[in-house]
């Protein structure tokens, strides 16, 4: 079968001899949304950058439907970029922004009129189409963008940090138009982000990267709940890790010793052997919080509440562990009572709901 | 929102909405206040004088002074002789062969500086080393193409050394040819420095994203840098053509006097205290300075883009 995108062991050194990007392998199937994300710096970008041809590789292969685009120049390239400054023209209109790609393909001007008016109906931007592009509001300029994009159909839409610009309550309400809009049209999205709520919410899959490596390719619901490195454990989501050695794994459970006694946690397919260093990290959300007086034992953590947080239906606790270790857990509200509102409480959670990741 | 401020003075009481308006009125002074220097200033050292040439202009000349009799005999004079009407003519022509080649030689100048030299600290360094040239003074600047062009000067030298002529070419010193170069020379730094600085100030990635959509380097060109550098086109077309059209130095040197400028007839008539014909040669001067830039500042819209 072909994929819409196949990065096949792409990788990229800087002149003065960084490695940006390394050894990168990834698949997309025609339709998926997929995001990359990672702290800034970890390669992201330039990924997406060799993939629209603004960066060249030096070493691997970019295909696009099975055709190795690897040396062909941007504009030969089928996909289009969406900029994190959206990158309008501003000397033109937003007609005129749109209709560019087409002109430059050399569209016949009643079928370029056609597929811009529709492009403008899709994206609602009929009241500013004949405005200049720097009088614009960051969601009109978001959606110019998006139809200039749009409008030359590309294989795949390239989107870098698209949302970052916007403010926060138009993020929100952006974030569902693009899902939307990438169902209907049906075209694979690859969007860059370091914002990993976007990434979990928007995506089909995510890969994290960091340092230039793809640390793990998953679903968001997987790589939530399922990280398979301490970056990612220490990245995504909120997890509390546990330093220790592995002593032993049973039936896809590991035993691991920590300072605080045997701990379990799910392997999650990995392999261990005996005495390898381990970390067991723990969802906040898996965490039960019971009264400081039950027996300690496996899968028990003592712990000190230093303050809370009403957020409504949760209630967010600050907990110290006793190697001085902050955590913070959710919890409704209801599972919260004065009892240890403002003291020693013990925390317990599932083995399989742990994941137990090498030690970095 | 004037009917706003009305709705707002009207609720209140009478003296406090004049109070209000006086003290408005006193700050606007304040502010205007600023101005007052360069307005005496200009006012003094340039309207009046302008305004003085004008009506200078007007008067009766007589071989060796002028008396204030009003007159059109200058102005008729101008426009009925050969000579003068020559000079603006080459004027004109000098102006328009001098900014054509400045603009050519000095856009792709630019975009080298402004476009692929993304470093700030080298672009400034190139920027500088351009004016190089003006930290001499402006006659020696203009003499020393003497030896440069002359019949064995150094331009010649090399050609006849390498072979490429057999003969030194005359043409190159004492003609209008001369003229262009050396005013070509002199002032198409200041093309490169306005189009230069709004090149920099192109986005990359408004360039990135016109190749994303398919177009090539030179449609890019085309499409995106050239409209977007326009207004540095325009502002450096206003100082070469302001300093070109008003030049004297530059042709009485390279053309051995052969070349006359407007400017050069200024200079002549002062030396021959022939002030009111001056008077006429400086307002034509003026007034087609302030057609041309009134044109090139209506080729781009420079309040949007500064």
């Amino acid at each position: 079968m072909t994929y819409d995108l196949e990065l096949v062991q792409l990788g990229k050194t800087f002149p003065n001899g960084t490695p940006a990007v390394v050894a990168f392998d990834l698949r997309v199937e025609k339709g998926e949304f997929v995001s990359f994300v990672g702290p800034s710096g970890c390669g992201k970008t330039t990924t997406l950058r060799m993939i629209a041809g603004f960066e060249a590789s030096t070493s691997g292969d970019i295909l696009i439907r099975g055709r190795n685009v690897s040396d062909l120049p941007p504009e030969r390239r089928p996909t289009s970029t969406i900029f994190q400054n959206f990158a309008l023209f501003p000397h033109m209109t937003v007609r005129q922004n749109i209709e560019y790609g087409l002109r430059v393909r050399g569209v016949a001007a009643p079928e370029r009129k056609r597929r811009v008016d529709a492009m403008i109906d899709r994206l609602e931007l009929g009241d500013v189409a004949d405005q200049r592009a720097p009088g614009l509001s960051g969601g009109q300029r978001q959606r110019v963008a998006l139809a200039r994009g749009l409008v030359v159909e590309p294989d795949i839409l390239l989107l870098d940090e698209p949302l970052g610009a916007l403010d926060a309550n138009l993020r929100k309400s952006i974030q569902h138009q693009l899902k939307q809009l990438q169902r209907t049209i049906g075209i694979t999205f690859v969007f860059v982000t370091h914002a990993q709520s976007e990434a979990l919410t928007l995506s089909d899959r995510v890969v994290v990267m960091n340092r230039g490596r793809s640390e793990q390719i998953s679903d968001p619901y997987e790589l939530y709940t399922r990280p398979r490195s301490a970056f990612v454990a220490r990245f995504i989501g909120r997890n509390t890790l546990l330093a220790g050695s592995v002593a032993g794994v049973e039936d896809g459970i590991a035993t691991l010793t920590t300072a605080f006694g045997p701990m379990r946690g799910a392997t999650n397919g990995a392999v261990f052997t005996s005495g390898t260093a381990a970390l067991l990290s723990i969802p906040s959300e898996a965490f039960e919080i019971t009264a400081a007086t039950a027996a300690a034992g496996p899968e028990r953590l003592r712990g000190r509440v230093l303050g809370r947080t009403i957020l409504g239906t949760a209630v967010r606790l600050r907990i110290a562990l006793p190697d001085g270790q902050e955590i913070l857990i959710e919890t409704h509200r209801d599972q919260f009572t004065g009892e240890w509102s403002e003291g020693e409480v013990m925390l317990t959670w599932q083995p399989p709901d742990a994941t137990v990741v090498a030690a970095d | 929102m004037s009917h706003a401020d009305a709705t707002i003075a009207a609720g209140r009481p009478q003296d406090a909405a004049v109070r209000d308006r006086t003290r408005l009125a006193r700050r606007r002074v304040g502010r205007l206040l600023l101005l007052t220097p360069a307005v005496v200033w200009m006012t003094l050292f340039l309207l009046a004088p302008i305004a003085m040439i004008v009506y200078v202009s007007f008067w009766t000349q007589y071989t060796f002074k002028i008396v204030p009799v009003l007159t059109t005999k200058s102005w008729v004079f101008f426009f009925s002789s050969e000579t003068y009407l020559s000079a603006l003519w080459t004027t004109i022509r000098l102006w328009v062969i001098v900014l054509a080649l400045t603009l050519v030689i000095g856009y792709p100048v630019a975009l080298y500086i402004g476009m692929f030299i993304r470093n700030k600290t080298t672009q400034t360094i190139v920027l500088v080393a351009c004016v190089v040239p003006f930290w001499t003074s402006f006659l020696i600047r203009v003499v020393a193409w003497r030896p440069m062009l002359g019949t064995e000067g150094a331009v010649n030298l090399i050609l006849l050394h390498l072979g490429i002529i057999k003969q030194p070419i005359e043409a190159l010193l004492f003609t209008e040819l001369s003229v262009v170069i050396g005013m070509t020379q002199i002032y198409v730094v200041f093309m490169v420095g306005p189009i230069a600085f709004m090149l920099s100030r192109i986005d990359p990635s408004v360039i990135e994203a016109a190749r994303d959509l398919g177009a090539s380097w030179w449609r890019v060109l085309r499409t995106i840098i050239l409209p977007l550098s326009m207004p540095g086109v325009v502002v450096g077309a206003v100082f070469v053509s302001v300093m070109v059209l008003g030049e004297f130095a530059t042709p009485a040197e390279l053309s051995g006097r052969k070349v006359n400028m407007l400017g050069n007839i200024i200079v002549e008539q002062v030396g021959s205290l022939k002030w009111a014909f001056a008077s006429v040669v400086g307002v034509v001067l003026t007034v087609l300075m302030a057609v041309i830039v009134a044109l090139l500042l209506r080729l781009a819209d420079l309040r949007r883009e500064l």
